[in-house]
């Protein structure tokens, strides 16, 4: 009886250790993180795992932020809103057309040299209806381009099918990385990063432990680096070792333990980093956050005198408060102040006003859906829901996880009357969020939830895709962002803080006000 | 070990329970003990594990929102939201759903993920090692404290010793039983990560780091069973073969070890096995506050994606493990006293 208990226990813990054994590993920092800086290594997390490895598929904030350690673009966003060469040394646009000139240095991680016509197949292919991507439209605007390659002439040429000023900013998406003719010739293999060769920017993918850790190694025989316009301190990493689905507190936890290098945090953890010398914390805007109206017929919205009422009771500043620890961003329009031809103030907002709005609301009922990311455990909505109780209204409010708000509002417009969204204009356009807050709705193939088609909208993005000058296309910008503002189309709050935790010895950048996770940098 | 164990020259005073199993009933009459117990536990992994496919089959897609525009993203057209429902077959009726699900599983094929370019096998087969890790040395520890914890203190307080003590013990393991994991979890990164700085605070990089989530997750059995030791040590006390042995003079660590320990064990274990099924699934908090990367954490992230496949991967998963672990604790159960086999119930 005894050697059976005995065997048993013995045979338990055996497997608890072999299990150690497949598990955890035995480097990292020592224990309680007493570890400095290290020398060739960064950490951080992501929110999930990549769902693909494959740039021109990208649809996840984590997809991006891989992609862009893994392909170079044609052009990178530098700071003050200019651009600098990524694989393209030179550049030349108009509403219609665009001419980059490729450098001749760049490699695909398999040695085979990166030529326009490998440019211009990658982007095709980024371009074309059956990839399925969420973005081709936002960069090269309605319709199909046409894109060749002249590799004598070391350049491609992108011809637009409709006018569409923004295109350059949009190739610095990391969407558009450019992808090397081993990838698209094995797409599953590229989706799950498995092909080497698909690679053309400075890292590879050299481990990937779903859920556990995904390590990238810095290529020896990278070259194509952008030359910003201040150089960035320090050296890139060997290895940027990412941690995915870490909740962010925890990650606060471990940056202050030295578990962790560099990582987004979130806004209650901000306070732990601030006035700690051995930490630097940037703030940008991430995403627009804003109410937004259900506008199809039989929702209570139509009726322009409901949505200035409940323009009238909200407060940026509580707003600020109860969902982001009063980190987040003021706006003064439509989208973050960083962005182009953006207004400059918050005068067109309309005037709080709780008497006149509760005049209005008292008595009435309205469904709304939220999302539990927008604040802790969605308490934007739960700000919206109080305020709006206080004046009178009910407001049945129906808080669910990003997923389950995405098809409720996407597909069932008829569950809802108002919701928080939140706007990421990883594009950093003007005509990005028009076109999400008033262009072609999602049951007709469109990015606007709420339904509100707005002609006299569009025909000002298209009057400013077609302008020759930048202030002829600020204008016609100014006048669609006043407009929605004093239809009360949206009610704009503050931008949603994207807060990046640097420990001593290791920086990043965000030009322009967006992060570039590529430019993690080791700085002792 | 058929019986509360005793010395050959003490066997006529103790109280001895019958030794023998009971005789199974029906058609199995004829079978030995262990053969007719055999194949009406099979009969009843088999009834269970039947249950279970078809439930989390049924069950996951009532899970609100639609898998196809979470994989889709934002800024999907309703298009592109079709084209991937259609290609992750959710346009086809439930039954033709269900009859593919079944004969995938047939041929061992858990399916593929939708949010991922993986397969779930994959994905389980990474994860399920960290969960089980966690899980194995938990009940470990859980064990090696709170068997030696419940005993002594049983000792100490029987017939009615030390009051004191017993109420103390009562009142300890209680309140540590009733803490929510959450917080004990979060004091000890606090503790021994953030002021202490003697720790990790979370990930799985070094072996050290196993250490809190292995304290977070044991604190609650340990006092659950430590207190379940002390009331099953304090009965076995009272009967009448120990109190002989302690007349004979037993030296102390042959009397409870060898006399009393044994008789403890079939409730000890059978609660052992129960709560190990428990940490295989259900340490979602303890891997989440330390990001230890095991299933409970991937499940999570499945049901936020939507992701079908991998939702009932996990459940099959551990809920296939439950079983066996039950399974398993009976037949341990059934080497230590036969008696179980029939059915029956043990004294101890």
């Amino acid at each position: 009886m005894h050697g059976r208990l005995t065997a048993l226990a013995a045979a338990a813990a055996a497997a608890a250790l072999l299990l150690t054994g497949c598990t955890t590993g035995s480097t990292g920092t020592t224990p309680g993180g007493s570890a400095g800086p290290s020398t060739d290594t960064i950490r951080t997390a992501l929110n999930s795992d990549p769902t693909t490895f494959n740039a021109a598929k990208a649809n996840a904030k984590d997809d991006y932020e891989v992609a862009r350690f893994l392909f170079d673009t044609v052009v990178r966003r530098d700071a003050d809103g200019k651009f600098i060469g990524g694989l393209a040394t030179e550049w030349t646009s108009t509403a219609t057309d665009a001419s980059l000139t490729i450098r001749k240095d760049a490699t695909c991680a398999d040695g085979t040299a990166i030529t326009p016509t490998i440019v211009a197949k990658s982007l095709s292919y980024f371009a074309d209806p059956a990839t399925k991507n969420n973005f081709g439209k936002l960069v090269f605007g309605p319709g199909q381009p046409a894109i060749t390659a002249d590799d004598a002439a070391g350049t491609v040429a992108i011809k637009l099918a409709q006018p569409w000023s923004e295109l350059i900013g949009g190739l610095t998406l990391a969407q558009t990385g450019i992808i090397c003719p081993a990838g698209l010739a094995d797409l599953e293999g590229l989706a799950k990063g498995s092909v080497a060769g698909a690679f053309s920017g400075p890292y590879t993918l050299t481990k990937a432990s779903h859920g556990v850790s995904y390590d990238m190694t810095l290529r020896e025989d990278y070259k194509a680096w952008p030359k910003w316009s201040k150089e960035l301190e320090g050296t890139p990493a060997k290895t940027v070792r990412f941690f995915p689905g870490v909740n962010k507190t925890t990650v606060a936890n471990q940056l202050l333990t030295g578990e962790m290098d560099v990582s987004d945090i979130a806004p209650a953890d901000t306070a732990r980093f601030e006035g700690n010398k051995d930490y630097t914390v940037t703030t940008v805007p991430f995403a627009g956050i804003f109410l937004l109206f259900n506008q199809r017929p039989g929702s209570p919205f139509t009726e322009p005198a409901l949505r200035k009422a409940v323009a009238q009771l909200m407060n940026q500043q509580a707003f600020n408060a109860a969902a982001y620890a009063n980190k987040g961003i003021p706006y003064t329009s439509i989208v973050a102040p960083t962005v182009a031809c953006s207004l400059k103030d918050n005068s067109h907002f309309t005037k709080e006003d709780a008497e006149a709005a509760k005049a209005v609301l008292a008595g009435k009922t309205f469904k709304m859906v939220g999302t539990t990311s927008i604040g802790p455990n969605g308490a934007g909505s739960t700000y919206v829901q109080e305020a709006l109780r206080a004046a009178g209204a009910t407001v049945n409010l129906n808080l669910v996880d990003n997923g389950t708000w995405a098809t409720m509002t996407q597909t069932k417009p008829e569950t809802w009357d108002l919701t928080i969204q939140g706007d990421a204009n990883f594009v950093g356009t003007v005509a990005a969020s028009l076109t999400r807050i008033a262009g072609v709705p999602t049951e007709k193939g469109g990015r606007n939830i709420g339904g509100g088609e707005n002609a006299d909208i569009l025909a000002e993005i298209a009057t400013a895709q077609s302008a020759t000058d930048e202030a002829k296309r600020c204008e016609a910008y100014e006048r669609a962002q006043v407009s929605i503002l004093e239809d009360n189309d949206i009610v704009p709050f503050v931008g949603e803080p994207q807060i990046v935790a640097q420990r001593a010895g290791f920086s990043i950048q965000a030009p322009s006000g967006i992060v570039d996770y590529a430019t993690m940098r080791i700085t002792k | 070990m058929t019986e509360p164990t005793m010395l050959n020259r003490e066997s006529a005073l103790f109280s001895n329970p019958p030794g023998a199993p009971k005789s199974p009933r029906g058609g199995l009459r004829t079978l030995s003990p262990w053969a007719s117990y055999g194949l009406r536990r099979a009969g009843g992994v088999l009834l269970s594990v039947i249950l279970l496919v078809v439930v989390t089959f049924f069950m996951v897609p009532l899970i609100p929102g639609d898998p196809a525009v979470a994989v889709a993203g934002a800024d999907a057209t309703t298009e592109q939201i079709e084209a991937i429902r259609e290609s992750l077959g959710l346009n086809q009726p439930l039954h033709l759903q269900g009859i593919q699900y079944v004969g995938n599983l047939l041929t061992g094929n858990l399916g593929e993920s939708f949010a991922y370019s993986t397969s779930v096998s994959s994905i389980i087969a990474t994860k399920l090692p960290f969960t089980a890790e966690l899980a194995l040395l938990g009940i470990i520890v859980t064990l090696i404290v709170s068997i030696p914890a419940g005993m002594v203190v049983g000792i100490l307080t029987r017939g009615g010793r030390r009051k004191w003590l017993d109420v103390s013990f009562g009142m300890l393991t209680g309140f540590f039983q009733a803490v929510p994991q959450y917080v004990i979890a979060t004091m000890l990164v606090v503790i021994f990560a953030i002021v202490l700085k003697v720790l990790p605070a979370a990930g799985a990089a070094t072996l050290t780091s196993l250490i809190l989530p292995v304290v977070g997750l044991s604190v609650a059995p340990i006092c659950s069973i430590a207190r379940v030791v002390r009331r099953e040590t304090s009965t076995v006390l009272e009967q009448d073969y120990l109190r002989t042995a302690r007349g004979w003079r037993l030296p102390p660590l042959r009397l409870y070890a060898r006399h009393a320990l044994p008789n403890l064990m079939t409730t000890t274990l059978t609660l052992a096995g129960l709560i190990l099924a428990g940490m295989l699934g259900g340490a979602i908090i303890i891997e989440n506050v330390f990001n230890w990367p095991g299933l409970g954490k991937e499940i999570v992230t499945a049901i936020i994606n939507k992701d079908y496949p991998v939702i009932q991967g996990i459940i099959l998963v551990l809920g296939f493990l439950a079983i066996i672990l039950n399974l398993l604790v009976d037949v341990i159960l059934g080497i230590i006293d036969p008696r179980t086999l029939g059915g029956g119930k043990s004294n101890g």
